[in-house]
């Protein structure tokens, strides 16, 4: 009797369920391990979400900035005015981009406004491809301050610059005898933030032609820098307005278009809610910027270049 | 007695699952998890490149006008330009700094070996390379290359 209930009691033994104890155990490596699991799917889904989101702002920045750029190289048409307005904001992304302790300390300008003595020696900051033993790109800016150079315009507050063409086509035609583009940030379609371009296109004997068109959305901040070329060549650089209405009061040669604009555009790529990250708060955000020349301009004859 | 000794017996194979059952359950999931998740890096780092790339296209356009509009009257800062052998020393962009730039009269993304009449590889011609900075990248590896006259 006694033997067969030992031998009963260890084939129930061999063959039962789990205990609650081994349940229990095996729950918890289950949610410690399907917890971790959870943690690393929300972060790499955050990651994702982020790169995702800088990489559509600055596919729609690139756009942007094509088709400003395409509308100050104009190849086939004259730019008879253009008239730029620097606006700047009191806040920028509300971050410290440079590293030096403060937050938005400059204007896009193509200055430096933030060197102080405890700054990097000039030189040290001083951006140029050297080409030959004697020879630098932008030679003339060697141990100058100029855009392209560390410590300029590494850490601005938001502009919303304003800037009108009127481009008169090579041959007009009764349906564009000339045409004014705009571009500026304003709101579209109940959205705040939108980079819009405007045209006006003016016909014979009919009214003129209105449109606006987005160009992206989620821009925070448009800035763009003319390079006025009235001047030695020295002594020319970056200005932040511009009117060509004003050229008679221009200093010789009185060319009425700048030689280059450069144009920045700083969009938002911030996963948060727009409220979050409204005026001045701190946003994440992408920068891209180009510079075009006005070839009007560079192919002149009277456009003072140096003498190397 | 025996009878029930045997009804256990019989429910042996309907016996629940043990502990090592449930680790190797579980291994096989991380694999399966892991295996997800790592195509998740993978993505980011093509976004990431493709980012790289559409700053690096605006930035070279952006050094080649800048070197157009300060051509000298003879053309002579160009023309050096063109005539290098070699790319100059990589510049980070300082407000970029994962990306550095070189200018050049040759290539170094085409050699022309495929092709010699290949536009891209000709030499003599101005270009502007770009780079991954040596920061960010030290194979400094050439993304984008743009010829200018």
């Amino acid at each position: 009797m006694s033997c067969d209930s030992i031998s009963r009691i260890s084939r129930t033994e061999a063959d039962r369920g789990m205990s609650m104890v081994e349940l229990l155990v095996a729950l918890t490596i289950a949610s410690a391990f399907l917890s971790g699991v959870y943690m690393t799917f929300i972060q790499i889904i955050r990651a994702h979400d982020a790169a995702e989101a800088r990489r559509e702002a600055i596919r729609n920045a690139r756009v942007a900035l094509d088709q400003v750029a395409d509308d100050f190289k104009q190849l086939d048409a004259v730019i008879s005015q253009l008239v730029g307005i620097d606006i700047v904001l009191p806040f920028g992304d509300g971050l410290d981009n440079d590293g030096d302790g403060m937050i938005d300390e400059e204007v896009v300008d193509g200055l430096n406004n933030d060197f102080t003595p405890d700054s990097p020696a000039p030189l040290n900051s001083d951006r140029h491809a050297q080409i030959d033993d004697d020879l630098f790109e932008r030679p003339l800016f060697v141990n100058r301050f100029d855009l392209g150079d560390a410590d300029v315009d590494e850490d601005v507050l938001f502009g919303r610059d304003l800037v009108t063409l009127r481009i008169l086509p090579s041959v007009p035609t009764p349906e564009v005898i000339t045409k004014t583009v705009r571009y500026f940030i304003g709101e579209f379609d109940n959205q705040d933030n939108v980079l819009l371009r405007q045209t006006e296109i003016f016909r014979e004997s009919q009214e003129p032609l209105f449109g606006v068109a987005p160009l992206a959305f989620g821009v925070l901040s448009f800035d763009l820098l003319y390079w006025d070329p009235n001047a030695a060549p020295e002594s020319q650089g970056w200005v932040t307005t511009w009117n060509s209405n004003e050229a008679h009061v221009f200093n010789p040669p009185q060319l009425s278009l700048p030689a280059s604009v450069y144009l920045r555009l700083a969009m938002t790529a911030d996963t948060r809610p727009e409220e979050l990250t409204a005026n001045g708060q701190p946003v994440d955000t992408i920068v891209a910027w180009t510079m075009v020349n006005i070839e009007q301009t560079i192919n002149d004859g009277n456009f003072p270049r140096p003498t190397l | 007695m025996n009878g029930t000794t045997r009804q256990i017996t019989d429910h042996g194979p309907n016996k629940g699952i043990s502990l090592i059952e449930v680790l190797v359950g579980l291994a096989i999931l991380m694999a399966g998890l892991l295996t997800v998740a790592a195509a998740f890096p993978r993505i980011i780092a093509a976004q990431h490149d493709a980012e790289l790339l559409t700053m690096a296209a605006a930035l070279a356009q952006m050094k080649s006008e800048e070197i157009r509009r300060d051509n000298d009257r003879s053309g002579v800062y160009l023309d050096r330009i063109r005539n290098l052998t070699e790319p100059t020393v990589p510049v980070t962009f300082p407000h970029e700094p994962r990306l550095s730039y070189s200018l050049s009269g040759v290539s170094v993304l085409h050699t022309g070996d495929a092709d010699p009449a290949d536009p891209r590889a000709m030499p003599g011609v101005a270009r502007v390379i770009i780079r991954l900075a040596p920061t960010f990248d030290p194979d400094q590896d050439v993304i984008y290359e743009l010829r200018f006259n």
